[in-house]
């Protein structure tokens, strides 16, 4: 079946096309409150297909393609970098009018969001992180080694090894095979120039400069982050809100869609009443 | 999410929205709605969100109504309206559907189960009579004044019969007459007459398939008696009465109608299907 939502597109500063979705069933006469949702490296917007129905309701959500990925193209050998992604997300608020928004991210889309809240803290309301460390750089990733693999196998053949490491809850076959699918699609030059990119990225000191509420939802057991990692927001953030999925590991944003979706806006809606 | 169109046999151009958000993987079951008299696909979008997740839903715009074509002088009439539906189904490759209807898009929802008894899964009938003739209006009064008042006037002087005016909010009281007011009152003068002869009364007992039926509980527009025949002549037709409420359900509690809708559609959804 295709998912429905029509794709849109705008061209950033540096003349790259970008490409987003945007969902909205929240009432016609109300005040249609933005937020920004970005998708995990190896993803796109498609991938949060399932938030949708749950969010849109609510609020006017903005799905973005990040560089290199889903329908967005793929930068030059200058037009990748973390400032250029957190730009976009600005940009991408300027084109569609935005003051100010929520945003979320799940896994590298929560580094360029927590980024974007750093960068730009006026244009935030609240900030929500799936699965992510401040940056990649204490992670346990081994991502030359990644690289390698995903070089030698290509991406399908990569995930195809590791998918029961990252979906033992999961038993459907078909969603399986679907994600194996969808990320297959990633583009290998950019995933070995994307990966290694977020692998030097570390912004914990920053973190206490994050003063909008901030939710972290953290997989209990992730083989991808050291043991502690996630511990840091409830240390320097001083509005931080932290669920832990006990048992789960890295990929909740996709084997557990519907519950992300649910704590994302009950965390919106509580701060829509305060 | 956008609007797409076909052109129906008769030459023409029908619009309608078409939203999933359904696992990619997985068969699912359409759902096509169909909305009332002065209305349009759009008057549903509350409902989407509750829908779209689990089913494809597919919202046609009536011919004269919406971003569907005006009809000429020979296109209009109860079994176009009906045939118009069943096309679509066939645009879209939707070999079995469920249809649900709003008001008068009950009534032509009604008559799509009556003469495609193969090909519909399920009727829901949301404030749906056998036919407007007996209600307590006389419909034909509406649109002399209508003529003479125009629509906004019309809907604004007499909005205590559609919406409990205690419970809804000035926003959506507002929203709700300006988005009626977009049809051309020059359709209406000769959809309302038509309405008036369309009656399925004698055929409802041929309504096999298991059928959902919503009436508004103070209704000044149609006696209970006249939503109860549904429940009497169709064999399968679970009956809810929502308490109190005037004759726009669908638009002034569109979420607990389509939470209604969902619940009963999961119940009957095909075999054919996850």
């Amino acid at each position: 079946m295709p998912l429905s939502s029509e794709m849109q597109h705008l061209t950033a500063s540096d003349g790259l096309q970008l490409a987003y979705a945007v969902d909205d069933f929240s009432d016609p006469w109300g005040a249609h409150e933005p937020l920004i949702l970005i998708h995990a490296a190896m993803g796109s917007s498609r991938r949060l297909y399932k938030w949708v129905p749950t969010l849109a309701r609510h609020f006017r959500l903005v799905r973005p393609d990040m560089r290199g990925h889903g329908a967005t193209q793929i930068p030059g050998p200058d037009q990748l970098s973390l400032k250029l992604l957190t730009q976009d997300t600005i940009e991408l608020a300027d084109h569609l009018g935005l003051k100010q928004f929520h945003i979320a991210g799940s896994s590298a889309g929560a580094i360029v969001a927590m980024q974007t809240t750093l960068d730009y803290p006026a244009r935030i309301k609240t900030l929500t992180n799936f699965a992510s460390t401040p940056g990649l750089k204490n992670s346990l990733i081994d991502m030359d080694k990644w690289v390698s693999h995903i070089r030698a196998k290509g991406i399908r053949g990569f995930l195809e090894e590791t998918i029961e490491e990252r979906f033992p809850n999961v038993a459907d076959r078909g969603f399986l095979q679907w994600f194996v699918d969808d990320s297959a699609r990633t583009n290998v030059d950019l995933f070995a120039r994307f990966g290694p990119m977020m692998k030097a990225v570390d912004f914990t000191d920053r973190l206490h400069e994050i003063k909008c509420p901030m939710l972290n939802v953290v997989p209990g057991h992730d083989p991808l982050g050291a043991p502690g990692q996630y511990e840091v927001y409830r240390q320097h953030v001083p509005h931080c809100e932290f669920i832990v999925y006990e048992g789960l590991p890295h990929n909740i944003t996709d084997s557990v869609p519907e519950r992300c979706a649910q704590d994302l806006l009950r965390f919106l809606l509580k701060q829509r009443v305060q | 999410m956008g609007l797409q169109k076909f052109k129906a046999s008769d030459g023409l151009e029908i619009a309608y929205v078409l939203d999933d958000y359904t696992d990619p993987w997985r068969a699912v079951d359409t759902v096509i709605l169909v909305h009332a008299a002065m209305g349009s696909s759009t008057r549903f979008y509350a409902w989407v969100p509750h829908l779209a997740g689990d089913f494809r839903v597919v919202r046609i715009d009536m011919r004269g109504h919406g971003a569907t074509q005006a009809p000429g002088p020979d296109q209009l009439s109860p079994q176009r309206l009906v045939q118009d539906v069943a096309e679509l189904a066939d645009h879209i490759g939707a070999e079995h559907f469920h249809v649900g209807g709003s008001s008068a898009g009950a009534v032509v929802a009604e008559k799509v189960a009556i003469d495609y008894p193969q090909r519909v899964v399920t009727l829901g009938a949301f404030a749906g009579t056998a036919g407007i003739k007996h209600g307590l209006q006389d419909q034909r009064s509406w649109v002399q004044q209508i003529g003479e008042q125009g629509l906004a006037t019309f809907l604004r002087a007499t909005i205590a019969d559609r919406v409990d005016l205690k419970s809804a909010t000035p926003g959506f009281v507002d929203w709700f007459i300006a988005e009626s007011a977009r049809t051309p009152v020059d359709v209406l003068a000769r959809f309302v007459p038509m309405m008036r002869n369309f009656e399925v009364l004698d055929d409802l007992h041929r309504i096999r398939c298991p059928t959902l039926a919503i009436a508004p509980g103070g209704d000044p527009i149609h006696k209970m008696e006249h939503y109860r025949v549904l429940q009497e002549k169709i064999p399968n037709c679970e009956f809810i009465v929502y308490d109190g409420l005037p004759h726009n359900i669908t638009d002034a509690v569109p979420d607990r109608c389509a939470e209604d809708y969902r619940r009963f559609l999961l119940k009957h959804k095909t075999k054919f299907t996850g």
